[in-house]
């Protein structure tokens, strides 16, 4: 009953925003923010990208709200645009090497242009080690959004799948390889509670 | 001590996430107490819960996402008025509405064409997209400044001029593609991201979705292939989307002319895994008419199944 009342909530906030009213679509951000914020900081690997991938993912979703059809929910259809638009950054920020942190702050609210802080010691973070950081550094953008997507968030590997618009197979297969990579770098970085390598060779 | 054993460790990956149903995963189960190899796979998946919490990386404290609301509310506020989309708006918001058009409409008047600065791009771009009649007539891409003018006819020829990178010129690059009436318009479109090769910027999605589908209802063969080479250009270092997989494989083995299934194998040889489907759409290439194709066609399938390989040995 509580899962339809918000249902319908937040059909109304949809029909509302898609009549321009900014209010109803300020309150459907909200009800999702926290989440895709955290979800885009583990694609991006630090505040202030997944801030601006963030913001210009919402801003495209305002521009694009006309095509949401309810195929989806609004948070998946949300995530997948915020998504998108991180892995899309991800991409030029590797072209563009050179592309200095000031430049990224230009845009950024005041709690992220702390002289005397990285953007990343400004929120309470959970403790990454570096290494950790370094192994999710060696995954492939696909692989790192779905382990985050999979490990750190427990989405369904359906809803995975609609978010990073690829077969469930393949969602499957990234999640398979992100593990498998990222055990093999825990097993160097702690040998002693790493349990012995497996002599496993064949598959069913 | 080490063990072998024959089963399937990406089972114990989705019993760990539980994404099994309900019969695999009693198997599961019942082989974990017999198998010592499968407990010490899943005592390494559980070390890595260890590692790295099954919790987000970060947590954000109240004040600091009332601050990233505040900051994005602003930005929507600004993105409102540039908005195309019908809106239910009160009389007296129409004010300033009225206004702009009827200053652009006076602009466009006296300068006969109006030839938009980078502040009045969003301006002419909202008015391209908030009327039903404006078509695009020319679309030109200097590669030297990366800059894109494309030109557009409604009471008046306007012209917007902004960067390849803009996300408002990839919008209208795709409202060429689109252009059911216009077979220019859809080749400079295509022309136009062949040779911004997007080498420096990350093209729109919605973009790349407009060509594919240009690859499925497009009658031109000219421009379906200039479209895979646009597609091809664009596409170095990123694998294809699923979509776009599906359409090619199709291509690769319906297409007629080979300059077509070329291009479609290359750009399908970019996937970073094979799935069966490909692997079968190779196997059929391996037996096509042209000898290039062939060739092309076998040393793809040799370099996934190494891949392949070099996967299972990791």
């Amino acid at each position: 009953m509580k899962r339809q009342n918000m249902n319908d909530r937040e059909n109304e906030l949809i029909q509302s925003a898609k009549n321009g009213d900014n209010r109803a679509f300020d309150e459907l951000i909200r009800l999702n923010d926290r989440r895709i914020l955290q979800v885009a900081h583990g694609i991006m690997g630090n505040m202030q990208d997944a801030y601006d991938a963030y913001q210009e993912g919402v801003i495209r979703a305002y521009r694009k709200l006309d095509t949401f059809r309810s195929d989806s929910s609004f948070s998946t259809w949300l995530t997948r645009i915020v998504i998108n638009q991180a892995l899309n950054m991800k991409r030029r920020l590797r072209w563009k090497q050179r592309l200095s942190l000031d430049q990224l702050s230009e845009s950024a609210p005041d709690l992220l242009r702390d002289n005397q802080a990285t953007p990343d010691e400004v929120f309470v973070t959970s403790e990454l080690s570096d290494e950790i950081r370094k192994s999710m550094e060696l995954l492939s953008d696909r692989e790192r959004t779905v382990f985050v997507l999979k490990h750190m968030h427990g989405f369904r590997l359906r809803e995975i799948a609609v978010m990073i618009d690829c077969a469930e197979g393949t969602v499957k297969n990234y999640l398979f390889r992100a593990t498998r990579k990222l055990r093999d770098e825990l097993r160097a970085y702690s040998p002693e509670r790493a349990p012995k390598e497996s002599t496993i060779t064949t598959h069913q | 001590m080490s063990h072998s054993c024959s089963h399937d460790r990406e089972d114990l990956i989705l019993f760990y996430y539980d994404e099994l149903p309900a019969s695999t995963r009693q198997d599961v189960e019942a082989r974990i107490t017999v198998c010592p190899s499968c407990r010490e796979q899943l005592a390494s998946l559980e070390l890595l819960e260890a590692a790295v919490p099954r919790t987000p990386s970060i947590e954000l404290t109240d004040e600091t996402l009332s601050a990233i609301r505040n900051a994005t509310s602003r930005r929507i506020a600004e993105a409102a008025p540039k908005e195309s989309r019908p809106t239910a708006r009160s009389g007296l918001s129409l004010l300033p509405r009225f206004a702009i058009a009827a200053s652009v409409l006076l602009a466009v008047f006296f300068l006969g064409q109006f030839t938009a600065s980078p502040d009045q791009v969003d301006q002419a771009f909202a008015e391209f997209t908030g009327s039903k009649d404006a078509q695009i007539s020319d679309i030109n891409f200097d590669p030297e400044s990366g800059v894109v003018q494309i030109q557009y006819q409604q009471a008046r020829p306007t012209s917007i001029e902004a960067d390849i990178s803009d996300e408002r010129i990839q919008d209208l690059l795709r409202h060429a593609l689109q252009d059911q009436d216009d077979p220019r318009s859809r080749l400079r479109a295509v022309r136009t991201v062949s040779e911004a090769n997007f080498l420096n910027v990350a093209p729109d999605l919605a973009l790349v979705d407009a060509m594919r589908e240009v690859l499925l209802i497009e009658n031109n063969e000219g421009i379906r292939l200039q479209t895979l080479k646009a597609l091809n250009s664009i596409h170095v270092g990123m694998p294809v989307g699923e979509d776009l997989k599906t359409t090619l494989i199709n291509m690769l083995t319906t297409e007629k002319s080979s300059a077509i299934r070329m291009e479609a194998l290359q750009l399908l040889t970019r996937s970073e895994l094979a799935s069966l489907e490909l692997q079968s759409a190779l196997q059929t290439a391996r037996q096509d008419l042209n000898p290039f194709i062939r060739q092309k066609a076998e040393a793809a399938l040799t370099e996934f199944e190494t891949k392949t390989r070099l996967e299972e040995v990791k």
